[in-house]
């Protein structure tokens, strides 16, 4: 089997066990802290109790997309990275979990005070029954005493209708991020995701970093880590949709033109450019069906040469400049110049 | 030097006479008379004319050097 294939499912085994195991580890304490609440919030009579657990959510909706990534050729965990020529993660695939991820932390603050809304009801109640359970014997005789002339409503404990709708709330928030969880798909919520993943601020300790990638990079980022695999996800027309979304994203952070104002060139400094690649789509085509016709009979141009280059690995470079360069030994050339002869000592340098 | 990069520096050698002599001009004589006294004398390259330079059948080491020369020499 290929190294590379063996590289790419042993980077993919562990980026998935690291994965899967977080996850259960969240899951299994949201489980239990699901049941307890169920009981809790059975206890005290609010309807309709029925807590789903997020990051189960999150796990089958993990499973679900990476069978869509393997259907196209890929694999949501890892990635070939050319210029490294090393395996890593997936750039699409960390985008949509980490995205996930971000929402099942923001599901489980929406537990926690769901959580603590049941606590402070269930609290009220639990006074209100020992306030009636802590009523002296002479106070309870005299008012049974009462009761047999003056009809006296039972008091009622159950919850009232503003306390359902304080639970009812705080749950469906809760819920609203599961079903938004479950109904992410490709088509609809990938671009998001990797908008948020490369636009994304970020703060590491004090210094809070705008965005994820310098606009500058963000062209190049597209064309080499996301367009190939959008295109073999078949989503290619989703590309049109992220430049927008991703432009309108820096656009936020321009400076105030009364302040500052910055000239149409150092502008692909603050708002990536994608026209370059616009432009070199139209010529590709054009390009291909000339080169294809290109044969050395015409001679050999600078486009021969690129192309050729664009195939050689940098280690083999690197090998033959080494061989080259033990052969390589400094040439007199004499030249005439102004009809004199001056020996001209040339090093030759491949650097 | 072994066989292989003389072999390989013949082959550079015919595609470098097909350039044209403003792209040939900007190799410093100094290295294409390196190739001229290294290259195998008896290594008869076989270039295809209906192939483009990608196309053709060369040795590894030639497309290494051709990409040297491409870098060092002739892109800007």
């Amino acid at each position: 089997m290929d190294k590379n294939r063996i590289k790419m499912q042993q980077f993919e085994r562990q980026h998935k066990e690291t994965l899967f195991s977080k996850i259960n580890e969240v899951g299994s304490k949201q489980f239990d802290s699901i049941s307890s609440l169920t009981t809790s919030a059975k206890d005290i009579g609010q309807s309709n109790v029925d807590i789903p657990n997020a990051s189960t959510t999150l796990n089958n909706k993990i499973v679900e997309l990476s069978k869509e990534f393997e259907k196209a050729g890929l694999s949501m965990f890892a990635s070939k990275i050319e210029l490294y020529d090393t395996i890593g993660s997936s750039f699409l695939g960390d985008a949509i979990i980490h995205d996930l991820i971000d929402q099942l932390a923001e599901s489980s603050e929406k537990l926690i005070n769901y959580t603590k809304e049941l606590e402070n009801i269930t609290k009220i109640k639990n006074e209100q029954k020992l306030a009636l359970q802590n009523i002296s014997p002479m106070k309870k005789f005299l008012l049974n005493l009462r009761a047999l002339f003056v009809p006296v409503k039972p008091v009622d404990l159950s919850l009232t209708e503003e306390e359902q709708k304080t639970l009812n709330t705080a749950l469906k928030d809760y819920k609203d991020i599961d079903e938004k969880m479950w109904k992410y798909n490709l088509k609809d919520n990938l671009v998001q995701s990797l908008v948020k993943a490369i636009a994304g601020s970020q703060k590491i300790g004090d210094i809070k970093i705008e965005h994820n990638y310098e606009a500058m990079n963000v062209p190049d980022l597209l064309e080499e880590n996301i367009i190939p695999d959008l295109k073999k996800l078949k989503l290619d027309s989703l590309i049109p949709q992220l430049q927008d979304e991703l432009v309108e994203e820096y656009k936020k952070d321009l400076p105030d033109p009364k302040t500052f104002k910055i000239s149409q060139e150092d502008m692909f400094l603050y708002i990536p450019n994608f026209k370059k690649y616009e432009k070199n789509e139209e010529n590709k085509n054009e390009e291909k069906s000339v080169e294809n016709r290109r044969n050395i009979r015409n001679g050999v141009t600078l486009k021969d040469f690129s192309t050729i280059d664009k195939k050689v690995s940098e280690s083999s470079r690197r090998t033959t400049l080494n061989t080259l360069k033990r052969e390589i030994r400094p040439i007199r050339e004499i030249s005439k110049l102004n009809d004199r002869k001056i020996a001209k000592e040339e090093e030759i340098s491949l650097e | 030097m072994t066989l292989v990069y003389e072999n390989a520096l013949a082959e550079v050698d015919s595609i470098l006479k097909l350039m044209p002599e403003d792209l040939l001009h900007k190799i410093p004589n100094s290295f294409l008379n390196f190739i001229a006294q290294k290259k195998s004398k008896s290594y008869i390259p076989n270039l295809d004319f209906d192939l483009s330079l990608d196309e053709q059948n060369l040795l590894e080491e030639t497309r290494t050097i051709l990409s040297l020369i491409y870098r060092s020499y002739l892109c800007n």
